[in-house]
């Protein structure tokens, strides 16, 4: 076998070893990105659930009382939203959830770390803004992350690994029947 | 002779090239198809989710609150039963003719086992999802939603999120799904294989690896329809 033939059969490897390379980086990306929706979609269902066990509270610690229709100065002040001082750690009512954060965790056995957060928000045009002032709406926007030093959800920002987070917020409106 | 020679590790070499090929083929193929499993595996239960959140959320729907203790009708892991009402007003969207009234119908969920397949020492079995519609004075609809890997499906809890009793204290109803698609590409050696106990084990490890279940798991408020 003369040196061509030689440099030809070496090239060849290379080829064939490139390739195959490429291959199996093909095949590790997609099941990084098959898991990570996995675990999206179950931190999606996570976050619906979230928001429907919240919207079953009162809109604020003064609608607790529902005997009569309560105005805007009755409700807590923009700066004091979270667990007032009478609640002693227990949700009672809908900004009582601000700040919190809790794990959670569905059938796959990831565990997530779940946050609250709530402001007023008023309508402006056809979109909600914040306020702070007292209004009658309150916005809750609940994140989710995994619970991992080593992100389980990420995605690449400058070639570095950056944590993802899923947001989903929703507004709960105060509403008296007479 | 050096030609005879050449010849050979020419072969040699052609035939270790050939191998490899094949080799990747195979393992790219048998990933795809996985791969593709898995992919329409999370499309369906997406579907299945949706199908459900829709249901759920009408869940007490226009029940006088008198009733709110009848809402659940039937509370089991696999059968879950409740009212609804679907045909109040002419403005309801569904496709029956002369259907408005003023009595409470019914959507009944039940799980029920579709098939088992045997991977050598160890099974699996998918369920159906069958959905039923019973508007009053109508024939039940029934159709079959999706299919899954857990038989248990709903729980039955208080407002703090513990297990009921009695079905008429339910408050929230959570519903757990696992999807998978049992139609894996295997290799040779997942059949083949040894029976030590070893090997099952790593058998039954590489099949939950291949088998890439995708879970949904959410609560639904009973009296969110009552809220007054």
């Amino acid at each position: 076998m003369n040196s061509g033939q030689t440099i030809i059969t070496f090239g060849s490897l290379i080829l064939l070893s490139v390739a195959i390379l490429n291959l199996n980086k093909f095949i590790g990306e997609s099941d990084i990105t098959l898991a990570q929706s996995r675990y999206r979609l179950e931190a999606l269902s996570i976050l619906t659930s979230r928001i429907e066990l919240a919207s079953q509270y009162f809109f604020d610690e003064a609608s607790t009382d529902t005997t009569s229709e309560k105005n805007l100065s009755d409700f807590v002040n923009p700066s004091h939203l979270g667990f007032d001082s009478n609640d002693d750690g227990y949700v009672d009512d809908f900004d009582d959830f601000d700040g919190i954060t809790e794990p959670d965790t569905g059938r796959s056995g990831v565990i997530y770390n779940v946050t609250y957060n709530i402001d007023y928000v008023k309508l402006v045009g056809d979109k909600f803004v914040a306020s702070s002032q007292r209004e009658y709406h309150k916005r809750m926007t609940i994140s989710i992350t995994d619970g991992y030093t080593d992100p389980l959800l990420y995605r690449f920002a400058n070639g570095e690994k950056i944590r993802d987070t899923l947001r989903v917020s929703f507004v709960h409106s105060y509403w008296f029947y007479n | 002779m050096s030609v005879i020679l050449d010849i050979i590790t020419a072969m040699f070499i052609g035939g270790f090239l050939l191998i490899m090929s094949f080799t990747a083929s195979d393992n790219g193929t048998q990933a795809f198809l996985n791969y593709n499993a898995d992919a329409i595996t999370q499309m369906n239960l997406t579907n299945v989710s949706n199908t459900m959140q829709y249901d759920l959320r009408k869940m007490g729907f226009e029940v006088p609150e008198a009733l709110q203790g009848n809402i659940v009708q039937i509370a089991q892991p696999n059968h879950f039963k409740f009212l609804a009402h679907l045909n109040k007003n002419a403005q309801c969207n569904l496709s029956v003719s002369g259907f408005s009234d003023n009595i409470a119908d019914t959507i009944d969920y039940s799980i029920t086992p579709f098939e088992t397949i045997n991977f050598t020492d160890t099974s699996v079995t998918i369920y159906d999802i069958r959905r039923t519609i019973k508007i009053v004075n109508e024939s039940p609809r029934s159709l079959i939603i999706g299919k899954i890997g857990n038989q248990d499906v709903f729980r039955y809890l208080d407002q703090i999120g513990d297990p009921v009793p009695i079905k008429q204290a339910t408050k929230m109803v959570e519903v757990t799904l696992t999807a998978f698609d049992p139609r894996i590409v295997l290799s040779p050696e997942m059949f083949s294989g040894g029976t030590s106990a070893d090997e099952v084990e790593y058998r039954k490890q590489e099949l939950r690896r291949l088998l890439r279940a995708s879970y949904w798991r959410q609560t639904r408020l009973v009296s969110r329809n009552l809220k007054r």
